[in-house]
């Protein structure tokens, strides 16, 4: 078993095999031998955590991508856009755990549970406006005017379409 | 005692909407600010936190506008923005003269001089008082105007503030490029003669980080389907959103479906990795695509196409690094031009209708085959041997009253030693009256004596003792996939019942196999897709864990190796969550486990 400390201080266990799952973990494990020393992970909070250990135990067993994974392999990755319905159901959760989730895989380096956010991201995006991204995202169109006006300029063609 | 007309309290300090009062005071506020100030007429306070200006009646009498424009001279020479003003509404100045108006309307006789006079004098003053009013009334639109404008500057604020603690602020730019990457394969570009769609376009333009992600971010540029009638009225606009494009990319990728290539895009042909041709001859398409140069092109799909043999060693020359192609050309002769030798993966559409024996011999490299079968039999049966072909993937795509005998003739034709690969798809299934040649295909297996790994059946009719008789032949296999669906006949043959279940079963025995080893003894890795109505859950369930062998001391005595993923997709039903329920305990040991009924 292996103890993970949160930053907000709370202690996880989890079955070696379900945590290393992130690639960061077990490269820590590997380099540290045996050790019952728990694992610290500043970047990650209890309730993330939480999240991301599901997803670990439900994906167990499952093969990892290979450390020196060739760019047809990373391509492969990238085009397959479907998230199964498991995933689908665990990613069902609002922006700010989304997010959260995406930076604590990113962080864990769990690539396939980044991918899931990611995907999910992609496809709230998926046949919207950029007037639309930025309300389902809360982002401020912060082009100068100068920049408005060069860009508008530029996209004449898409405008009455 | 002074009689205010107005009172208006301020508190101040921000001067957003000074903008907005301007509009009003403009012409007069300079002078009446300067005269209030001679006159004393208000007390001009040093400080603008909280000031209380009562402006006399008296000196400003009958000029309403006035009054108005010296307040809001005021709001501007103090740099005041937040206001309220409390007017209260002013009594009715002119009384009526007749408190019995309605008779008089209704009298028959015409009013008397007095009255005229009256009358008249009356009218002009209700007319100044409207006129009064008017003005106030202008005077409170503005301050509403005013407060909304204020409400939405405020809003604004709130949304940038808002924004600033935004999840989406927080991923760091590799993470939004991942996300555009994985949005770009999941919407491509697309211009059509009816419309188009620029996802990267989308994405670009939502703020100024995002476009500079957006722009250092090749997969969302390097993909351009184009399809163009030759009378299209857009053709300027796609040229112009296909510049952008490629400006933009930075990738040697690029996938073109073009009925018509653009002059433009051919420019930039070089980059090209894959092209998707489906074209009748156009004479200026073959002009422009002549230019076009090869060097990259990796994939090649050949689709609609007029005189093949005669076009495509005129559009694509010299092709050093293609390795796949996909034939849906209803070719009649086998175009040489072609580097058939390089070919690694070869997909045969059901209308490719030319020799494919000779081109199989052609291609001394080809690891991969995928063949659809055509709606009648072929011209020219299959008869080959290849010590390369790894892979190959059978689609009984064309269903006609020859039924499964293409499926016959390429199974007997084939001879493929090196074979890990199979995967067998039918469109229609259960068809009564039309037999899946099993025997070509186990005649096929032993032939090649091959080692087969993993084995796809979708929607093949084959019966339990078929299937079982196949993977007899597949001791090697690792995957396997069975996939049944329902048509609405009553199916004749069922591979998944329970029979073959039974089957796989590691150590118990049915009287239906007397075999001394277990079926597919090195199984993996299983997905199905059965029906309820001739599956059982708890053998199922049984089957499984028999299956399920950690220790190597064990696996080794009862010789097989553990199964490490299951997939069951049960069609007709919802799962039974609770039948699983000793599943659930084997995947919390490691076993991949998906379960899924229909909904």
């Amino acid at each position: 078993m292996v103890t993970l400390v949160t930053s907000d201080n709370e202690k996880f266990t989890a079955d070696k095999e379900v945590a290393e799952r992130s690639v960061l973990i077990k490269n820590m494990l590997e380099d540290v031998g045996e050790s019952d020393q728990p694992i610290p992970l500043p970047n990650v909070s209890s309730s993330v955590l939480k999240k991301v250990l599901e997803y670990c135990e439900h994906h167990r067993g499952e093969p990892l991508p290979a450390a020196d994974a060739d760019t047809t392999q990373d391509d492969t990755r990238k085009r397959t856009t479907d998230i199964s319905e498991w995933d689908q159901k665990f990613i069902t959760v609002d922006q700010e755990m989304l997010f959260e989730i995406i930076l604590a895989a990113n962080y864990l380096d769990i690539k396939s549970l980044l991918d899931v956010g990611c995907k999910t991201v992609a496809n709230m995006i998926k046949g919207k406006t950029p007037e639309e991204i930025r309300k389902l995202f809360n982002i401020v169109n912060d082009f100068t005017p100068e920049e408005e006006a060069q860009i508008k300029k530029e996209n004449e063609w898409a405008e009455d379409r | 005692m002074m009689n205010s007309l107005f009172e208006l309290d301020y508190s101040s300090s921000i001067n957003n909407t000074i903008i907005i009062v301007y509009k009003y005071a403009k012409s007069k506020r300079k002078n009446l600010v300067g005269f209030i100030q001679r006159k004393n007429v208000v007390q001009l306070p040093s400080t603008s936190a909280i000031l209380k200006i009562s402006i006399e009646r008296g000196f400003l009498r009958n000029n309403d506008s006035l009054l108005e424009g010296t307040a809001l001279g005021l709001l501007s020479l103090y740099n005041i923005a937040q206001c309220t003003c409390s007017t209260p509404i002013p009594p009715q100045r002119t009384k009526p003269i007749h408190p019995d108006i309605s008779q008089l309307l209704r009298s028959p006789h015409a009013i008397n001089s007095s009255h005229t006079s009256e009358t008249s004098q009356f009218l002009l003053d209700a007319e100044a008082e409207v006129r009064g009013l008017d003005v106030q009334t202008s005077r409170l639109q503005s301050m509403i105007t005013a407060i909304r404008t204020k409400r939405e500057i405020v809003k604004m604020e709130m949304a940038k503030y808002k924004s600033l603690l935004a999840p989406v602020r927080r991923m760091p730019n590799e993470i939004l490029n991942h996300i555009f990457v994985l949005y770009a394969h999941l919407q491509r570009n697309e211009f059509t003669s009816y419309g188009w769609s620029f996802p990267g376009l989308s994405v670009a333009l939502v703020c100024r980080r995002w476009r500079d992600v957006a722009l250092t971010c090749p997969d969302l540029w390097s993909s351009i389907t184009i399809s163009l009638d030759e009378d299209s009225s857009h053709f300027k606009d796609i040229t112009d959103a296909t510049e952008i494009c490629l400006a933009e990319n930075a990738s040697l990728e690029h996938y073109v479906d073009v009925i018509a290539l653009l002059q433009k895009v051919v420019q930039h042909s070089r980059r090209w990795t894959r092209v998707d041709f489906c074209s009748d001859d156009v004479p200026y398409v073959r002009q422009t695509l002549s230019n076009a140069n090869f060097a990259n092109l990796e994939i090649l799909e050949l689709g609609t196409f007029a005189d093949p043999v005669l076009m495509i060693p005129l559009i694509f020359g010299a092709l050093p690094k293609l390795q796949e192609l996909k034939l849906e050309v209803p070719f009649f002769e086998v175009p040489m031009s072609l580097p058939w030798a390089q070919i690694r993966t070869l997909h045969f559409g059901p209308r490719y209708e030319a020799e494919i024996s000779g081109v199989l011999d052609l291609c001394t490299s080809l690891q991969q085959l995928c063949y659809d079968t055509k709606p009648e039999p072929a011209h020219h049966p299959i008869s080959h041997r290849s010590t390369t072909i790894q892979s190959f993937m059978l689609n009984a795509t064309s269903w006609t009253s020859t039924g499964y005998q293409d499926v016959q003739l390429t199974l007997s034709g084939l001879d493929l030693p090196s074979l890990t690969t199979l995967c067998l798809k039918s469109r229609r299934q259960f068809i009564d009256d039309k037999e899946w040649p099993n025997d070509a295909l186990t005649s096929f297996i032993t032939r090649s004596a091959c080692s087969i790994t993993n084995l796809t059946l979708v929607n093949i009719p084959l019966d339990s003792s078929e299937l079982i008789s196949i993977l007899e032949l597949t001791p090697a296999l690792t995957n396997l996939t069975v996939q049944q669906t329902l048509s609405g006949k009553k199916p004749t043959k069922l591979p998944l019942n329970m029979d073959f279940i039974h089957a796989l079963h590691s150590y118990s025995r049915s009287s239906f196999r007397m075999q001394p080893l277990p079926l597919i003894p090195k199984l993996a890795s299983l997905t199905l897709h059965v029906s309820s109505k001739w599956f059982d859950e708890e053998i199922f369930v049984d089957v499984v864990e028999s299956r399920w062998v950690l220790d190597h001391v064990l696996l080794s005595g009862v010789g097989i190796d553990c199964l490490r993923s299951l997939e069951l997709y049960v069609i007709d039903k919802a799962m039974d969550d609770n039948a699983y329920e000793s599943l659930r305990v084997l995947q919390k040991d490691g076993l991949r486990l998906e379960l899924r009924g229909r909904k």
